[in-house]
């Protein structure tokens, strides 16, 4: 008979062993919530952090600057790979990021902050860039993107859908002030040699730069990736205006387009003294 | 009375709590438990009553390191009631159809001497015989429960049985509730409700019907495997990169479903002491589902895609900045619904770039199974028996996931490395297709397969010897209904496709000498058929019905000798086995980077063989302690160089073809050496406790085989990266330790008896790292031939479990 009386409360006592067991034995959830970062990046323009750069060289920025900029240019048309261009009121960058379809994330008219700590100031052909990562190991200078998982560490979207109206420029006010940035050129026209030709060989995937002759005199060069979406088609042959950033190949000076709509010669093509200007001496 | 308030009380409270289930333990002390009084009508032998030392510990101790005896691939098959629920219809996952009913099931023991099995062997095959019947039972209701600290279950178990009723009516019937919250898990969820009910009637004249019904509706996450370096940045072995935030919240995309009901009937029929007959059909019907997160021309979304971890890139100092924030930010290192969400939405079309996808499986499965069974005299017996199925299955996708998009193209795109793709319609029917939500989409066709087996048994018992022989014929028939044509392959995707017709056949011997009461030899030779299924035989049905190179009939030989002894209280038993496998054919889908597309890799006529020696040895010290031990060393080795073909996928064009550098490579992943020891110790009636230790020396990756071509090492100049490709990788040897404790009450209540039972079960003790899956990846560098570009994937134990259990019975 006693021993029917204290098996309840042995069983009551194994219950309430059994809850702490759990409760202790119980692994608490290892998935923290997404981590928010906060920083206090000092603000630097465009320019300045340009100026961080010697042509050749490479720097890693150890301070913690930031830069704000609109996207001006992506991939979305596949003309530029793994490249975004931004600028702000003072000048322009190309940012590499180690990723594909960034115009999905990083749409024109983003503005953005980036925060250039631990990145790398270099250029390609003398033009600027901003990397995440340098090999020289195989004797020539390689660079890399920021990798995709380190898009948050640098870069902060502020604002969508921001309008930025392209710089027009004039021939002889290109210069690498200009690199990066979206500019307008006008009066110009394809060099007749190229006009049956289409942007770029889209067949082949080889990149061609495209003679555009200024009306006044001057050439820059239209530079077009074999991987655009618009490589096939042939370049118009009229006079007009060009929208596109503004880069350079060594000595060259060469603009690119986001799309054809960057392209409106629609205009007759330059005549007389102008275009006599433009032929080779 | 004061009693039932008690047991009220207690019930209540454990609806409430947390609990873990680990049937695996449950099916052990079923297996010990229940001595098997119905089952002797089928193949009596000499050793009939005999259980298998290896088979249990292989079976129950030995999952961390997939220890499967002999190597053989197949893990477990399992029959119910004579029928293997198994479809040889690609997909089709059986378990999932009772996984938690375990208590309709009482576990049977059969001699496999004559039995043909999917191994050959007579002995340490991983087969389950289990029996619906209620019969056995006595009438009692069983409520139970139980905890743990990883399996963070709320399981609800109800066991009722009748008993025997008027007329010889017997009912057995279980319902489980388990329920687990979002992330609790490595898998995510599991949510499972589940009811059997087996109705079984002893009739006249030796008769005995029964019907068996069992319903499982579920639905639980999916774990994936990740490489190292993942799970050193995650910091914890239960990493999983199949989920993610999402408004911040996890959501796991990869999860599996089953809502297949099932229902079989079976008869016996006992003429007299000489003449036995049984036979059950069935019939399951419903659906298995598969989602997973799925994308199209854009990056690729998983966290541990090589390009995300820090090893990508050859900067170290990059390498260390990106790994300190990826240890900073763990969320980088789960998918990012919010910003696919908003890629999503800024599609200025509406186009969806991600989705999550519901692949599904609508099954009927129809089964017949009979046997008979003759003894001739005291000396001669024979039986027959078949099995028959029809196995009808239609797949299909189901969009149940816009994440913030407007729609999805019923393409197939096929994403390159770069995150450009090569589309297709998958219904040129009906082109440019929107898919919205809900929508049905991607592939969409029927595969029915035919399958009649047949197996005749002889047998010759004499006072000192048994002999049998066993024949089996089996005749498998497939075919494709394509209900969509698709852009790639429009003739060779829709409408029925030819009727494939497989023809197999085995024979098997065995022979037993009792060479005193208590010493015997056994030894069983065999050639079976290694059987044909979908996943084998068609290279991809979702998008053709074009066949995969090589199909060749693949047959299983080989010998099995054992000298067994068996005292009071020792046993023990010594084996020695060898088989060889021949005509082995397969295929695979990858990403090859040589070609810049994805490949089918095709390979045939390979041969691999299997040899060892295994002991087993059990005894009591003291009265009190049952000491089981056993030490098991095999080889298990590729034994020739195969053919291989790569195909591209978009028009099965052959680019590559030569002969594969795999001889001598492992055939199996599971260990080579295994010790183990199994100390069970019962002071009393009502308790129990045990250890278990298993330690397992080579083992080996699950191997790919391409990388290994004669073409591609050919190109490699230096021998040392040539060596880099072809050595093996094993895992590190380990050991692995299972206690548990178990102790029961009786309580007399007024006119019935509380058996209340605790349990106690701890796994892995010793908190032992160990992979329970490794493999090299698909794809490879094929350009620079790195070989740890793409390094090997795992998937980690879960370290220590500790599990409490609480049941209660009332009889």
């Amino acid at each position: 008979m006693k021993k029917n009386q204290s098996t309840p409360i042995f069983l009551c006592l194994s219950f309430v062993s059994t809850f702490i067991f759990i409760s202790a034995c119980l692994k608490q959830n290892s998935y923290s919530a997404p981590y928010q970062g906060t920083t206090t990046d000092s603000i630097m323009t465009i320019k300045a952090l340009r100026k961080l750069h010697v042509m050749g060289a490479v720097e890693t920025i150890k301070k913690s600057y930031a830069v704000q900029g609109v996207v001006v240019a992506n991939d979305e048309s596949d003309n530029l790979y793994k490249t975004i261009s931004i600028q702000d009121s003072t000048g322009g960058i190309m940012l590499l990021l180690d990723a594909t379809n960034i115009y999905q994330t990083y749409p024109i008219g983003t503005l953005l902050k980036l925060r250039v700590q631990d990145l790398i100031l270099s250029d390609y052909r003398r033009m600027v860039q901003l990397v995440a990562a340098v090999d020289t190991s195989s004797g020539a200078i390689s660079t890399a993107g920021i990798p995709s998982p380190m898009f948050s560490k640098h870069i902060t979207i502020l604002k969508e859908n921001v309008a930025v109206t392209p710089l027009s420029v004039s021939y002889k006010n290109l210069s690498d002030t200009l690199q990066g940035r979206l500019v307008k050129i006008n009066n110009v026209e394809f060099a007749s040699a190229d006009t049956g030709q289409t942007f770029s060989d889209k067949k082949n995937k080889i990149g061609a730069s495209r003679a555009v002759k200024f009306c006044i005199g001057g050439t820059i060069y239209l530079r077009t990736s074999g991987y655009a979406n618009f490589a096939g088609i042939k370049l118009p042959s009229g006079n007009g205006e060009i929208v596109g950033v503004y880069s350079v190949f060594n000595t060259e000076k060469q603009i690119f387009i986001r799309d054809t709509s960057d392209i409106l010669l629609k205009g007759k093509r330059c005549t007389g003294a102008a275009w006599l200007q433009n032929l080779p001496h | 009375m004061k009693y039932a308030k008690f047991l009220l009380l207690i019930l209540f409270n454990l609806s409430s709590v947390y609990i873990g289930a680990q049937s695996e333990t449950q099916y052990n002390i079923e297996y010990h438990e229940n001595i098997p009084v119905d089952t002797g009508s089928w193949i009596p032998t000499l050793l009939s009553a005999s259980h298998s030392v290896l088979y249990q510990l292989s079976s129950f101790a030995g999952y961390p390191f997939g220890w499967i005896p002999r190597g053989q691939q197949e893990r477990t098959v399992t029959y119910i009631n004579g029928v293997n629920w198994q479809s040889k219809n690609a997909g089709w996952n059986s378990a999932m159809t009772y996984a938690g009913l375990y208590k309709l099931f009482r576990q049977e023991e059969f001699s496999e001497q004559n039995a043909h099995t999917q191994n050959g062997f007579s002995a340490a095959s991983n087969i389950n015989y289990f029996s619906t019947t209620a019969i056995p039972y006595k009438k009692s209701i069983q409520f139970s429960n139980r905890f743990s600290n990883n399996f963070q279950l709320n399981e609800r178990l109800i066991n009722y049985s009748s008993g025997k009723l008027k007329q010889y009516w017997y009912v057995h019937s279980v319902m489980i509730f388990q329920n687990s919250n979002w992330s609790a898990l490595p898998i995510g969820q599991k949510r499972l409700s589940g009811l059997a009910v087996s109705i079984d009637r002893v009739l006249k004249q030796g008769q005995k019907i029964g019907l068996a019904f069992w319903w499982d509706q579920s639905t639980q996450g999916r774990q994936s495997p990740a490489v190292k370096e993942a799970f050193l940045l995650a910091g914890n072995n239960r990493y999983n990169p199949n989920w993610g935030w999402y408004h911040g919240v996890a959501i796991y995309p990869s999860s599996k479903e089953n809502n297949v009901p099932v229902t079989m009937l079976h008869y016996e029929k006992q003429w007299n002491d000489r003449i036995f007959f049984n036979s059950s059909i069935g019939y399951a019907g419903g659906l298995q589902k598969k989602s997973q997160l799925d994308w199209t021309q854009t990056k690729d979304p998983r966290p541990d895609y090589y390009k995300y971890l820090p090893s990508y890139s050859h900067d170290s100092l990059l390498q260390k900045t990106w790994a300190s924030w990826l240890l900073l930010n763990p969320n980088k290192l789960q998918i990012e619904f919010d910003e696919i969400e908003k890629i999503n939405k800024s599609s200025p079309i509406g186009k969806a770039s991600y989705i999550i996808n519901t692949s599904i499986m609508k099954s009927a499965l129809f089964r017949g199974a009979f046997n008979y069974q003759q003894f001739y005299n005291a000396h001669w017996s024979w039986n027959i028996q078949a099995n028959m199925s029809i196995d009808k299955t239609h797949y299909y996708n189901q969009l149940s996931n816009l994440l913030g998009g407007n729609y999805y193209y019923n393409y197939n795109s096929w994403v390159n490395d770069d995150g450009t793709s090569n589309n297709f319609e998958n219904n040129i029917l009906n082109p440019n297709q929107k898919v919205v939500e809900g929508g049905f989409w991607g592939p969409n066709y029927w595969i029915t397969n035919w399958s009649s087996t047949i197996s005749v048994q002889l047998k010759l018992e004499e006072a000192r010897f048994e002999s049998s022989i066993s024949l089996l014929g089996n005749n498998d028939q497939f075919f494709r209904q394509g209900l969509n044509k698709n852009g790639l392959f429009p003739n060779q995707s829709y409408g029925q496709s030819l009727i494939l017709n497989f023809n197999s056949n085995g024979i098997k011997y065995a022979y037993l000498r009792k060479i005193s009461g208590r010493f015997y030899i056994r030894t069983s030779l065999f050639k079976i058929p290694e059987l044909f299924n979908t996943a084998s035989i068609y290279i991809n049905p979702n998008i053709q019905d074009q066949l995969a190179s090589f199909i060749q009939p693949t047959s299983k030989q080989g010998i099995d000798l054992s000298l067994i002894y068996r005292g009071v209280p020792e046993k023990f038993q010594f084996n020695f086995y060898w088989q060889k496998n021949t005509g082995q054919f397969g295929h695979t889908l990858f990403y090859h980077d040589y070609y810049n597309a994805f490949v089918y890799g095709l390979y045939g006529q390979m041969e691999s063989g299997f040899k060892g020696i295994e002991f087993s040895f059990e005894t009591d010290l003291f009265s009190l302690i049952q000491l089981q031990a056993t030490s098991t060393i095999g080889k298990y080795t590729v034994l020739n160089n195969p053919i291989y073909e790569i195909k591209l996928i978009n028009d099965l064009y052959k680019v590559e073809s030569g002969v594969l550098q795999i001889k001598g490579l492992p055939a199996a992943t599971s260990p080579e050496i295994v010790q183990a020891i199994s100390l069970r110790f019962q002071p009393s009636y009502s308790m129990q406790m045990g250890i278990t230790a298993v330690y397992a020396i080579n083992r080996f990756v699950d191997y790919d085989y391409f990388r290994r071509s004669e073409k591609l090492l050919s190109q490699i100049k230096e021998a040392k990266n040539k060596q880099a490709i072809l050595q093996v990788t094993k895992a590190p040897n380990q050991l692995v330790v299972n206690a548990f404790l178990s102790k029961s009450f009786n309580i007399k209540l007024q006119h019935a008896l509380l058996q209340v039972r605790f349990s106690f079960n701890v796994k892995n003790c010793l908190n032992e790292n160990i992979p329970v899956l490794s493999f090299e990846q698909s794809r490879f560098d094929y350009i620079n031939h790195n070989p740890n570009k793409f390094p090997i994937k795992y998937l980690y134990d879960q370290g220590l479990m500790c599990a409490i259990g609480i049941q209660f019975q009332i009889q």
